[in-house]
């Protein structure tokens, strides 16, 4: 919401599996009011998966992505709101 | 006009951060002595006559671990005949994720029956020697005349969810590999799983 003006998105993608969408994922969405556009992640390999999200990822989660313009910053690693928005601003 | 995306990859637990390299195939497995869920000591050395280790870094809390729990179980069963015993070491600080306390270690250690070693690493010293990245991460150890060799890191299977029919066995491929006497031909592969979880820097 406070960065709503310099037209940031932030996307959430659940690396659960497809099977726990109902029983695990939209509770947890529900409990939290998350109001953000949020993805199953519905992929077949994840040793092909992982490294085209990026090639220094491990696979340990949460891992995230920013992208801006031609800039990709990917972190392995959890993050308090404001160190996220701290690298964000890092951002050009 | 200005575009910026954040992506953020989320499991349904929350984890704090860590990185230390992951150890390599074909350096020396670093050794241990840590307290297993029955008070006992445990190091390589208690094994006595064994091929090598099926050693993995897993937890009681993370869902990655807990789907994956059962296949480590089987493994045990079916390759500490074969020479290749399972052992468990939890990566996580208590402090930071009070359900793997060795309490709670040693209540599931029971409830699910392990038949191998679970181990408490004090301190996270063993977790960083092996650069241990999430759970579960899979150590395949080789016993040589040199010592303890890596063999294979990373995941057990490319099946988290355990329902394709044509999921590859990584670990199995690895350790038929080792029992033939060659090394395996995939010798690395990622594994998605839930961060070690250590305190803030």
């Amino acid at each position: 919401m406070q960065y709503k003006s310099q037209k940031l998105k932030v996307l959430l993608i659940s690396v659960d599996f497809k099977s726990k969408l109902k029983t695990s994922v939209v509770p947890f969405v529900k409990k939290h009011g998350l109001k953000n556009q949020i993805f199953v992640l519905n992929e077949q390999d994840q040793q092909e998966y992982i490294n085209r999200i990026d090639s220094t990822w491990s696979g340990a989660l949460p891992a995230t992505l920013i992208i801006k313009n031609q800039t990709r910053k990917f972190f392995e690693k959890e993050f308090t709101y404001s160190e996220l928005v701290e690298e964000y601003q890092k951002v050009k | 006009m200005k575009q910026l995306i954040v992506v953020l990859l989320l499991g349904l637990s929350t984890i704090t951060n860590a990185q230390t390299a992951t150890i390599t195939p074909g350096t020396k497995a670093p050794e241990f002595e840590l307290k297993n869920v029955d008070g006992k000591t445990v190091s390589f050395k208690k094994f006595g006559n064994v091929k090598g280790y099926i050693v993995v870094f897993t937890c009681n809390t993370c869902p990655y671990a807990k789907a994956y729990e059962q296949r480590i179980i089987e493994l045990n069963t079916k390759y500490t005949p074969l020479g290749f015993p399972v052992i468990a070491i939890n990566p996580n600080d208590p402090e930071v994720s009070p359900g793997d306390s060795y309490e709670k270690m040693a209540e599931r250690a029971k409830s699910n029956k392990y038949e191998f070693p679970y181990l408490f690493d004090e301190g996270q010293k063993i977790t960083a020697a092996y650069g241990a990245k999430n759970t579960p991460h899979i150590f395949l150890v080789k016993h040589t005349k040199d010592g303890n060799i890596i063999s294979y890191t990373g995941s057990i299977d490319n099946d988290p969810e355990n329902n394709k029919a044509d999921k590859t066995n990584y670990l199995e491929h690895a350790i038929a590999a080792v029992t033939s006497g060659k090394d395996p031909e995939l010798a690395i592969t990622k594994a998605i799983g839930c961060t070690v979880r250590r305190k803030k820097q």
